[in-house]
């Protein structure tokens, strides 16, 4: 047992043991003479008691020798080596709280092929190996993630603790510091209270540590640093008993990475045979130039016949890159595009998804019977969305229909993209009924007012004051004269161009050509509960209160567009004006018919949601990896005419995913019995975390001021610097000792009624 | 509690007692003291006491008469009274060593036996009855005879004042002893702490009721015997010559008080099976206790007969 000593001379002190001796033997001659006359009761006392007074005097003075004894050897503070059996009371119990960065910008390649992750995984290892089941030791896992996941807590068992580590996934978005630390405190500091060590593994990223907040960030001075928005919590959790260690394991050399950051396409609403140009935004993290850059488009995934170009990207930059390509089939299509590998493949490629349309449904109806139809509203409109049927060149394929035969159900309604009513008197409540749930289930609807126009019926099929009917507003009684002379007439507001139907207009030379008169109007009264209703286009009735030209208003998947003035030039002179109609009707038709290509485009972690006219037979989920998932039927009841597909959330990582659906021959919906359907999904990474900026140490101080974070680069480090300051002194052991060897003198004199060292007993 | 018997209890400390000096006078300012507690005038014959009638025969003192029976029934009756000279008290005062322990504060249990002794003495003779004394340890060291006249307690408070302690006890072989020398009948008062074999204590006390006296036992203690509230070391040295012990007595409290208890026990059971009164004094408790002992004793006696 070679014990080593703080304090070797105060082992002298020992020797004092002798005192309590000295002091019993004293005692022993110390007394006060007493004449006793009751001396024979006395005497049998002491014989009958004397055996037991001895062994209690002795059991008492050896007490007293070893308390002296053991203060000397506390206040000599002696070590004991680390293969002592005596390790077992030294070693102090630790509880280690391991979080992992797991953030994609973690894997980085840095010098070699090892990536940050992997770093983290042997250093966390490494910890993990330093700690002891035997002394009781405790460890808790926790991701620093977008969703921080506690794997384990408070555990003894560190072979879960080795597997769920060697078991980690890169996050493919950016990590979320606040979060994490939130979760740290509650799930793991605050619940007990013992000591911890919380040991962060990550690369330092900027992004993830110094996300502060913005308003915050405006309002301080130049110059100066805004705490990070994670600083509060950090605070708090500081406030507990444990010690912040950050381990950086990402690579020290300035970051050399280009990120593939978006994919957008022209037009949005592409139609089979058509061209669809695809341009590609990569940015240049790295501080310069990157010359020749290749990248591959690949159209739906076919990598054969990807096409491949080569371009340059400026430092710190962004560069554009364009491909054109016809779409050949109708449905749903996608592209990607990848960048030759760099330190952070991970972000190298992107992907976007867009249904490719065969044509688009148009129905027109009339509620005015011209006798010359080239004359008439639905003319017109026909004449502009599709000049030349034969020839085609536009995507619009029309229906003409009048008022009559459409309340009877002439069409279904459900069967077109777009909608067009101009003129039409009076709604049918059926048909009122299923142009509802044709526009919620994602067609477009374009309503002009006209002459016939019956408001109160309008009103009465088509607007709800709670907000949750079709009309952008309630219709009141028209307003101006349509015969009337052309200098009382209204014109269009030019002055705020914002909305994308009119955007176009903000071209200077279109913008006179759009201020045409309008003789007669129908105000719209938007309602409180209208919250979704925009007023695109205003008039200039009002300088204060402008009655609305154009108003648009979303409802459920499909838009509502609400002319108020009439399609033909009955009361507008904006049908004379072809180079302001023209393009106004077809940025109208564009905004009701575009896809919503935020449906298929994705975040990683994101969750897929479909809705179809019918039940499939066979439902099936094809994720990036090619592996085939088989999803549940649906059983729930059609809303708006469709039927909500099982959600899809396992969309964990990027890549294009794919939603099967096969549907009976005898469905009941009719248009896709007997077909099979693929609908594609780009999922892609978070981009921003590809910003591989990292913070230096004096930064990071600076932004979570009134925290102590230890920053170190390796675990050994830590480890040593944890456990040189009292590893292996034995003075706390002793104390407990002494003290309960004091205790049990105190205890011993009061039993057996003696003086104790303690007090009088 | 009115002013008097105030003053009769503090006449009654024998702390205040010790202080008088001559045994005697301290016995006649006890005996005051007590008096005037129990009535106020104790002059007033209670020695006298009357027994029974008697028709008048002449030569008797009219002074006897009983004038409410003449007034009744035309009849000479003389009121006859009882005499207490047949009555005598023969008090055994204990004069060995160990008697001459005195608690802190507190008079020794012989000064207090000896006050007892005297007290008791000079009410005897104060009703006229007839007071011995015997001071014993091992043997009987000092015998005063029993006599009525009242300088008969001069004799007994000299003879109590004059004794050393030196020796032991043996109540057993003095008692018998005295059994023999003490007229019959009388009534024996032992003063001592017992500090003797029950057995032989007892054994003594038998040979006095088979001579046919009346015993009462007054033990004489201390409290430090009683309670042995000692708390560091001392050395007990045993009077009598019964050795010394150095001892932590908070580690022989618990035995001691037990074999004591024992003793007690035994002695208390005793007396009480044998028939005789066993009254415990404490030195710091006032006198009456032993006054009032020996007077309801006396009159339990008077029934008796």
């Amino acid at each position: 047992m070679n014990l080593t000593f703080a304090n070797p001379a105060l082992l002298i002190g020992a020797a004092l043991f002798v005192v309590p001796l000295i002091i019993h033997l004293l005692n022993r001659r110390r007394f006060v003479p007493i004449r006793w006359a009751a001396q024979e009761f006395l005497l049998q006392a002491y014989q009958q008691t004397r055996r037991r007074l001895t062994l209690e005097s002795l059991l008492l003075l050896l007490a007293r020798c070893l308390l002296i004894i053991l203060i000397a050897l506390a206040l000599a503070r002696p070590f004991a080596p680390s293969d002592n059996l005596l390790k077992i009371f030294t070693a102090k119990q630790r509880s280690v709280v391991i979080v992992i960065d797991t953030s994609y910008s973690m894997t980085r390649t840095g010098p070699g092929v090892e990536t940050a992750l992997d770093r983290a995984r042997e250093q966390s290892r490494q910890l993990i190996d330093q700690l002891s089941t035997e002394r009781g030791d405790k460890v808790s896992l926790l991701t620093l993630s977008s969703r921080p996941q506690l794997l384990l807590n408070e555990s003894a068992r560190l072979d879960l603790a080795r597997d769920a580590i060697a078991r980690l996934k890169p996050d493919w978005k950016r990590a979320d510091l606040l979060r994490t630390i939130e979760a740290l405190d509650e799930l793991v500091l605050a619940p007990a209270q013992t000591h911890r060590e919380v040991f962060f593994f990550t690369d330092l990223q900027k992004l993830t540590f110094d996300p502060s907040d913005p308003s915050a960030r405006a309002r301080a001075p130049s110059g100066e640093v805004v705490e990070a928005s994670a600083a509060p919590a950090f605070r708090r959790a500081s406030t507990r008993d444990a010690e912040f260690t950050i381990i950086d394991v990402g690579a020290p050399e300035a970051p050399r990475n280009l990120s593939v950051e978006s994919l957008a396409i022209e037009p949005r609403n592409a139609v089979a045979g058509g061209l669809v140009n695809i341009t590609a935004a990569v940015r240049n993290h790295g501080g310069s130039a990157q010359q020749g850059v290749t990248g591959t488009f690949v159209f739906n995934g076919q990598r054969e016949q990807g096409k491949l170009v080569t371009f340059d990207v400026p430092a710190k930059g962004v560069a554009n890159v364009e491909f054109t390509a016809t779409a050949r089939d109708p449905g749903y299509s996608t592209v990607e595009f990848e960048i030759s590998p760099d330190d952070l493949t991970a972000d190298d490629r992107h992907a976007i998804a867009f249904p490719v349309r065969d044509s688009v449904a148009v129905l027109l109806v009339d509620g005015k019977d011209d006798r010359d139809p080239a004359l008439s509203a639905t003319g017109q409109l026909a004449q502009i969305l599709n000049p030349d049927p034969e020839a085609g060149g536009t995507p619009y394929r029309l229906t003409t229909l009048d008022d009559r035969r459409f309340n009877l159900g002439a069409e279904n309604v459900q069967n077109y993209d777009l909608i067009v009513l101009a003129d039409v008197p009076n709604i049918d409540e059926k048909m009122a009924k299923e142009l509802d749930d044709a526009v919620r289930s994602g067609a477009g609807l374009l309503i002009f007012m006209g002459e016939l126009v019956d408001i109160r019926a309008w009103n009465e099929r088509l607007w709800r004051e709670d907000g949750s009917g079709l009309l952008p507003g309630r219709l009141l009684e028209p307003r101006g004269d349509a015969q009337g002379d052309i200098a009382s007439a209204y014109y269009p507001k030019v002055d705020d161009l914002e909305h994308p139907i009119v955007q176009l207009f903000r071209d200077a030379s279109l913008t006179t050509q759009l201020r045409q008169a309008v003789l007669r109007f129908f105000p719209v009264e938007v309602g409180p509960n209208d919250t979704a209703t925009v007023t695109a286009l205003a008039l200039d009735d009002d300088p204060v209160k402008p009655s609305p030209l154009i108003l648009e208003k979303p409802a459920g998947h499909g838009r509502v567009v609400l002319v108020t003035t009439s399609a033909d030039r009955s009361f507008t002179r904006l049908p004379d004006e072809i180079m302001a109609y023209l393009p106004l009707i077809h940025e109208m038709a564009a905004f009701l018919t575009l896809p919503e290509l935020s449906e298929f485009n994705l975040q990683v972690g994101d969750r897929i949601r479909r809705t179809e006219r019918a039940i499939p037979s066979a439902l099936a989920m094809v994720l990036p990896s090619n592996e085939r998932v088989p999803l549940e039927m649906p059983d729930k009841e059609p809303e708006h005419g469709r039927y909500l597909m099982p959600q899809f959330d396992r969309t964990l990582d990027p890549g294009v995913y794919t939603l099967e659906l096969e549907f009976p021959l005898a469905s009941a919906a009719g248009t896709n019995a007997g077909a099979r359907e693929q609908i594609r999904y780009a999922v892609n990474l978070d981009v921003a975390e590809s910003a591989l900026e990292r913070l230096t140490p004096n930064a990071l101080a600076a932004l979570y001021p009134g925290v102590s974070l230890k920053l170190l680069e390796r675990v050994e480090v830590a480890a040593k610097e944890s456990a040189s300051s009292h590893e292996g002194e034995l003075w706390k052991p002793l104390v407990y000792a002494l003290l309960a060897l004091l205790a049990l003198e105190m205890a011993m004199a009061a039993w057996f009624g003696r003086q104790s060292l303690g007090g009088r007993t | 509690m009115s002013s008097v018997t105030q003053d009769y209890r503090r006449l009654l400390d024998p702390k205040v007692l010790d202080k008088l000096g001559r045994l005697e006078l301290k016995a006649r300012q006890a005996v005051e003291g007590f008096m005037a507690g129990m009535h106020r005038s104790p002059h007033r014959g209670a020695s006298v006491e009357f027994a029974e009638h008697r028709e008048y025969v002449p030569g008797d003192d009219l002074r006897h008469l009983d004038w409410r029976i003449f007034g009744r029934s035309d009849r000479f009756y003389i009121k006859r009274y009882e005499e207490e000279t047949n009555l005598t008290l023969c008090v055994v005062l204990d004069c060995s060593e160990s008697m001459a322990y005195a608690g802190q504060g507190r008079v020794s249990k012989f000064n207090y036996g000896a006050m007892v002794a005297a007290t008791m003495s000079y009410l005897v003779l104060h009703h006229r009855d007839a007071a011995a004394l015997a001071l014993t340890s091992e043997d009987v060291d000092k015998w005063v005879p029993a006599a009525t006249r009242p300088g008969h307690l001069l004799a007994i408070s000299d003879a109590i004042e004059r004794t050393k302690l030196s020796r032991k006890t043996d109540p057993g072989l003095t008692l018998k002893e005295l059994a023999g020398r003490l007229p019959p009948r009388s009534i024996v008062a032992l003063i001592s702490d017992f500090f003797a074999p029950p057995e032989r204590v007892l054994a003594g006390v038998r040979a006095l009721k088979t001579k046919r006296q009346d015993v009462i036992v007054f033990q004489v203690l201390d409290r430090d015997e009683v309670e042995f509230p000692f708390d560091r070391m001392l050395k007990f040295e045993g009077l009598e010559g019964t050795g010394d012990l150095v001892a932590d007595p908070r580690a022989l409290k618990k035995a001691y008080l037990e074999i004591f208890g024992a003793h007690q026990d035994k002695l208390k059971r005793g007396c009480l099976g044998n028939g005789v009164d066993y009254r415990l004094l404490m030195t710091d408790t006032t006198l009456d206790v032993a006054l009032s002992s020996y007077l309801s004793f006396r009159a339990r006696r008077r029934a008796r007969r």
